[in-house]
């Protein structure tokens, strides 16, 4: 009896936890990141002495100790390395009692150091057995006196790390104490990544900084921050960048280290570098590092969410939503992995984790898709800002000069921070804004959608210039559920993404098919939770059919599902894997002779790294095989009269691979009795599309003018041109040719009439 | 967590800790089923309650120390019987208005000190009775009254605590 119980529990608890899982709709296949690799992993400790360095910008001199993990044969290296620096914890413990501890540097008689170097050993066993040299740094006599400085010790971490790299940059040349020639020629010194965790965190943006102050003698590929703090708010850009939040981080409680996100996006405007943010539902501040996990050290470890009264992030809360030390350092294992690998090693096979085309966690990390989000900016040549919702001009004009629009919406406003954006936050409010800003730092600003109305809705134009959007694959933006709006609290929100295009056709996909990103953000915990963070939703544009994709006119959020609510947006884009570099510019110019012969010319400009491709297409499928070519310079001799479909499609490729692309399509139009067109540029007509007259700038006097329909019948002539030549009424709409005959020769235009 | 904690590191309190554990235990066998969950239940909450190991960040304990001058800043001392926390985040001294989060952080002898550094010129503006908070991290800003202040901290007394208010004495040493 008790055993069928047994089996009945635990089947109904499974189907339970099965079906509570989300169903997206894009399950894609995406290698695990956390899984160990294959290296045999050493582990060595160097220690050259607890005051062994000076570093300018702190007063007294700090510890040079850590610890590297490495391939154990150290055959096949140059190996990418990976630097870590832990945060600001506790430094010593008295030997005799190790629950008392000191805040001191170098460690009292009878008190020994607290190796918060060692916490991430887990996760450097993981990058060592795939190949890359790890090493963590110690940074105790920086905690122990940087509360009084007015940097914090940020400009010492960031020079401890650099002061690290030049020691290793040591070992790999010409060797040294206490590791001989052991490293030589190991490390590659142009692959570098660096994480940080709390202050550390913080503190290697300083010192990515730094190194580029320094003329970047190293490669730092990739930046890392864990759970950081961000006090003073430096912009790295150029170097793809990942943060980690932890929700239930009970020490930086504001989570204020998406700043390393917000803050860049928009800063460079050349800035091709990519930034990540990951969202770890119940994870705390302390967990990530097994020294200051309760249970797996001798001192000060601890659960930093203090209160115990959060039904999601107190431990002491049945049903409660945090994560287990376990499950938190596979959560970053697998991400931190797959960002250093794709960074630093270059394998871009888990961009999908990263760039949230594949929202299902790694089943190393032990996280459903409940328990982590993420955003991705990509970098300026992978995407097209729709709006950035970064001015206030925004709610009515959006990046692409397109006009915003809404219906029906109970209010539609921009915040965030700054000199000239109002704050969204209030009062004791601040630690659920992790974006926000202050009075004089600007936030991340954001547009507040809300509505009470099944055909509400939020509608962005785009301009005809950029309404081919076949270059781009998904449409992108970030939002969160704005709780302070949202009746009855806890209520998840959904909406509709419609896109429209010139000709009117629209076709709608469901936010919840692709994100949970409008999920009621948990707990209770006064002034703290719940937050708002912002996530990214990512729909593949492909999955929008039966619209023109060549002519997409509209993005619109049609607040069609629960018939009321409110939600936060911003950074609404389109993202694509290979963008127009903007030196790719595929145009070209074409001339004609008497038997329907084009000679086409592209002005294409590359990079001098690059090796570009040329594919066109003449849209004459009557001359069968011969419709398209792959020369930059070609002709192509027509099937005869007509009006027909250029298009010339450029790719530039490097030694990773294809970079850019572009497309130029141009219609010609070729009259039966051909005209030897001269380039007579300085010839314009006027208006075109025209109605009832034309103005030709730049004829002299005894020019004369020939409008031909297509089938090169001539419906009007002009032998003396004057300053305006009238069109007959009895001409109908549609495209005509304009023959221009001058004593240089004769200039073919297109001219359409509309009235 | 503790006793895994204390079997690996020996100390007094987890040797309590173990002590009445193991008592509980000794009931539980020893008696008849109601009395066993009951039992049960109550050693399981502690358990809960136990496996936490919560640490606040600002001491319930805290309680302001000495204010002294020093050359053209007022060091103004918060005490506790534990050493405060030591993580990421910042503490921020707040009296009325100023706020501040330059200070030296010192345990001996088990004791915590905070000490805030002041300048007097923004030192000397502070009026008598205006209320005294010591945050861990930035969780108001310069429009909350002291209602939602005290609000703050009494539903987060892990993050943030009142101290009173500021006195003559404080205000003029």
């Amino acid at each position: 009896m008790t055993f069928n119980k047994t089996i009945f529990w635990g089947f109904a608890c499974t189907i339970l936890l099965v079906c509570t899982q989300y169903n997206y709709g894009i399950a894609q296949s995406t290698p695990d990141p956390g899984l160990p690799g294959t290296y045999v992993v050493a582990k060595d400790t160097f220690d050259l002495g607890e005051l062994a360095y000076k570093p300018d910008s702190f007063p007294n001199f700090v510890e040079l100790r850590g610890s590297v993990h490495y391939p154990a044969s150290l055959t096949g290296g140059p190996f990418p390395v990976i630097v870590l620096l832990h945060g600001r914890h506790t430094t010593t413990y008295k030997t005799s009692t190790p629950g008392t501890t000191a805040l001191s540097w170098p460690p009292a008689a009878g008190y020994q150091s607290i190796i918060s170097f060692d916490g991430y050993d887990y996760f450097a066993r993981t990058m060592a057995s795939h190949g890359y040299i790890v090493i963590s740094v110690s940074a105790n006599a920086i905690n122990a006196a940087d509360a009084s400085l007015s940097d914090r010790g940020m400009n010492a971490r960031g020079q401890l790390v650099q002061k690290h790299l030049d020691m290793w940059n040591g070992y790999n040349t010409v060797g040294g104490a206490p590791f001989g020639t052991k490293f030589v020629g190991k490390l590659d010194m142009k692959r570098i990544g660096t994480m940080g965790h709390s202050r550390g965190g913080e503190g290697v943006v300083y010192n990515a900084l730094l190194n580029k102050s320094l003329g970047s003698p190293y490669g730092i590929k990739a930046v890392l921050t864990l759970a950081p703090v961000d006090f003073y708010r430096k912009k790295l850009n150029g170097i793809p960048l990942l943060n980690i939040a932890p929700y239930c981080d009970g020490d930086v409680s504001d989570m204020q280290g998406v700043h390393f996100y917000d803050d860049t996006r928009y800063n460079d405007a050349t800035d091709t570098a990519p930034k990540h943010s990951v969202l770890i539902m119940g994870a705390n501040h302390n967990y990530f590092n097994t020294v200051w996990t309760p249970g797996s050290y001798i001192a000060g470890g601890s659960d930093d969410w203090g209160s115990t009264t959060d039904p999601f992030c107190s431990v002491a809360k049945l049903g409660n939503g945090r994560l287990d030390t376990t499950k938190q350092k596979a959560a970053f294992n697998a991400y931190g992995s797959a960002f250093f690998r794709m960074y630093v090693g270059g394998d871009t096979s888990f961009a999908p984790i990263l760039e949230v085309d594949d929202i299902y966690p790694p089943v190393s990390s032990k996280l459903d898709t409940t328990q982590v989000y993420i955003s991705y900016h990509p970098g300026k040549n992978k995407r097209r800002d729709i709006n950035r919702i970064d001015t206030l001009v925004n709610t009515s004009i959006n990046t692409l000069s397109g006009a915003v629009t809404s219906k029906g919406l109970f209010s539609s406003s921009i915040c965030g921070g700054g000199l000239t954006i109002p704050l969204c936050n209030v009062s004791t409010a601040l630690a659920k804004e992790p974006h926000r800003g202050t009075a004089t730092i600007k936030g991340l600003a954001q547009m507040s959608l809300r509505w009470n109305n099944d055909t509400d809705y939020y509608q962005n134009e785009i301009p005809v210039a950029y309404q081919n959007t076949t270059m781009y694959q998904s449409l992108s933006f970030r939002t969160t559920v704005n709780y302070k709006e949202t009746t009855p609290v806890g209520r998840d929100l959904d909406f509709t993404v419609q896109l429209i295009d010139s000709n009117g056709k629209s076709s709608t996909q469901v936010v919840s098919n692709y994100s949970g990103a409008l999920f009621y953000q948990p707990g209770t915990q006064f002034n703290i939770l719940p937050k708002t963070m912002f996530n990214t939703v990512k729909i593949p544009l492909i999955k929008f059919k039966g619209i023109d994709q060549s002519k997409l006119k509209y993005v619109r959020f049609l607040f069609n599902k629960p018939d009321s609510g409110s939600i936060l947006v911003t950074d609404i884009a389109l993202v694509g894997n290979v963008k127009p570099c903007g030196i790719i510019d595929a145009k070209f110019k074409d001339s004609l002779d008497k038997s329907y012969t084009v000679y086409f010319s592209d002005s294409t400009i590359k990079n001098a790294q690059d090796s570009l491709v040329w594919k066109w297409k003449f849209g004459d499928l009557a001359s069968g095989a011969s419709d398209s070519s792959i020369l930059q310079h070609p002709s192509h001799k027509f099937s005869g009269p007509g009006s027909f479909n250029v298009c010339l499609y450029v790719f530039a490729y490097r030694t990773t691979g294809l970079v850019c692309k572009d497309t130029f399509c141009k219609t010609i139009v070729l009259v039966p009795n051909s005209i030897h067109e001269q380039n007579l540029s300085y010839l314009n007509i006027i208006p075109n599309p025209a109605q009832n007259y034309i103005i030709v700038n730049g004829v002299l006097s005894g020019d004369q003018f020939e409008l031909r329909n297509l089938y090169g019948q001539t419906v009007l002539k002009v032998v003396n041109i004057q300053d305006r030549i009238d069109i007959p009424n009895n001409l109908a709409n549609g495209v005509y040719i304009a023959v221009i005959h001058t004593k240089q020769g004769s200039s073919v235009q297109k001219v359409i009439l509309e009235r | 967590m503790v006793s895994a904690f204390c079997f690996k590191y020996f100390s007094t309190k987890c040797a309590l800790l173990i002590y009445f554990k193991s008592i509980f235990v000794f009931f539980i066998i020893n008696s008849n089923m109601l009395i066993r969950l009951y039992y049960f239940i109550f050693l399981l909450s502690f358990w809960i309650a136990d496996a936490a190991n919560v640490n606040a960040q600002v001491n319930s304990k805290s309680t302001v120390g000495n204010v002294v001058r020093i050359g053209q800043n007022v060091e103004f001392t918060i005490n506790a019987p534990e050493p405060f926390y030591v993580g990421g985040n910042v503490f921020v001294l707040h009296i009325g208005q100023l706020s501040t989060d330059r200070y030296r952080q010192t345990d001996v002898d088990g004791k915590g000190t905070l000490t805030f550094i002041i300048p007097e010129n923004q030192y000397s503006h502070l009026k008598e009775g205006m209320s005294i908070y010591l945050s861990y991290g930035v969780f108001w800003t310069e429009e909350a009254t002291d209602d939602d202040v005290l609000d703050a901290c009494k539903s987060s007394p892990d993050k943030a605590k009142y101290l009173g208010k500021l006195t003559g004495q404080m205000l003029h040493k």
